[in-house]
């Protein structure tokens, strides 16, 4: 079945998106956005009428450009600067229209954990590679999401012990977590595997896998600097 | 009873001045609190207003959230006031009504469990009724 692609959103990132779609023959492709004069420069520079104006979270403006078209499989992909519109625009095409294939942009990370609440799993953090850089050049570790357990909200995630953690010295097999949480095991600083029932201790560096609720990522980060495991 | 009401809309007013008779403690938390000074019929001791940005869960707590049985949201935009609604569901044993503009979306949030009000056609029932089952 085609799938035709809807964006929200006009700007770079999305006009990025758009190139790297086409270089991979998926040219069903529309943006969508509430600014029309966004809109018609887009279009001026088109060959094709690719953008159209309107309120991304209406029903009848979404089925204009054709959330449920007849015969074909639709992905939409939210990317306004709005976290309001992303995440409404996102709910209305994953519960009224059944959607599958819904992706956004989350801007700020506060918002992540209503994202996932609401069923809108596949999300890209705005802000995430910046303050990562930043955070990890300051000494502190941030959860890696490796891999989604789709559609449960779950993720298998790993975060790198900073110098300074409280847990460092614990003994793996015996941590106890303010959330809930499967632990994997380790792999320390030269790359050798430890799994979370043997008793050997975390150290500096130490990298540790655990599974865990997708909302519990600020949680996991403030576990594993140090502040919520006393 | 305490009630949180965000937003500065002329819908919210009606139903702020219904309220007030009602409800023990009243909190409006609005990002132009500048709108506020028009609403003299509810300077009481049993109000406070609030200034900041209600998309953020910090201020949210700030204005009262989890001391509220009754939340009314109306961001005068229908994408803010259902964001801000879905910060502000953070239990289960308060009512969470929304102002909406386009009511072809709202049996989606309906579904999500929040109560809906039709912003071109405010009728207090449903908010009355809550209030006076809740008492």
């Amino acid at each position: 079945m085609k799938k035709n692609i809807i964006i929200n959103g006009i700007n770079s990132e999305s006009q990025i998106l758009y190139e790297e779609l086409l270089n991979h023959g998926l040219d069903d492709v529309v943006f969508i956005d509430s600014n029309k004069e966004l809109v018609n420069n887009l279009n001026h520079k088109s060959q094709n009428l690719i953008a159209y104006s309107g309120n991304p979270v209406s029903p009848e403006f979404l089925e204009f450009i054709g959330i449920n078209r007849e015969n074909s499989q639709p992905i939409f992909v939210s990317m306004t600067d709005s976290d309001s519109v992303n995440l409404i625009s996102c709910e209305i095409v994953k519960l009224k229209y059944e959607l599958q294939q819904v992706v956004s942009v989350v801007n700020s990370r506060e918002n992540m954990p209503l994202f996932n609440a609401y069923g809108i799993n596949e999300l890209v953090l705005k802000e995430k590679s910046i303050t990562e850089s930043i955070l990890n050049t300051a000494g502190v570790s941030l959860p890696i999401k490796l891999m989604d357990i789709q559609s449960k909200g779950t993720s298998v995630w790993s975060i790198k012990i900073p110098a300074g953690s409280s847990i460092i010295g614990k003994d793996i097999s015996k941590l106890k977590f303010p959330f809930r949480a499967i632990i994997l095991g380790k792999i320390d600083n030269k790359g050798n595997p430890f799994q979370s029932t043997e008793n050997i201790d975390i150290e500096q560096d130490d990298t540790v896998l655990i599974i865990s609720s997708n909302r519990n990522e600020e949680s996991m980060t403030r576990f594993f600097q140090g502040k919520d495991n006393g | 009873m305490k009630s949180l009401i965000i937003g500065s809309s002329n819908n919210l007013k009606k139903i702020s001045e219904l309220l007030i008779e009602k409800i023990d403690d009243l909190f409006f938390l609005n990002s132009e609190q500048f709108k506020f000074s028009s609403w003299a019929a509810l300077n009481r001791d049993n109000v406070t207003f609030y200034n900041g940005e209600a998309k953020e869960i910090d201020t949210l707590l700030k204005a009262g959230l989890e001391d509220s049985d009754i939340i009314i949201i109306d961001m005068g935009d229908d994408a803010e006031s259902l964001f801000v609604a879905q910060k502000c569901n953070i239990n289960l044993s308060n009512a969470i009504f929304i102002i909406l503009e386009d009511m072809s979306i709202s049996d989606i949030f309906e579904d999500l469990g929040f109560i809906i009000l039709d912003s071109s056609n405010l009728t207090l029932d449903k908010v009355v009724k809550y209030i006076e089952k809740f008492k």
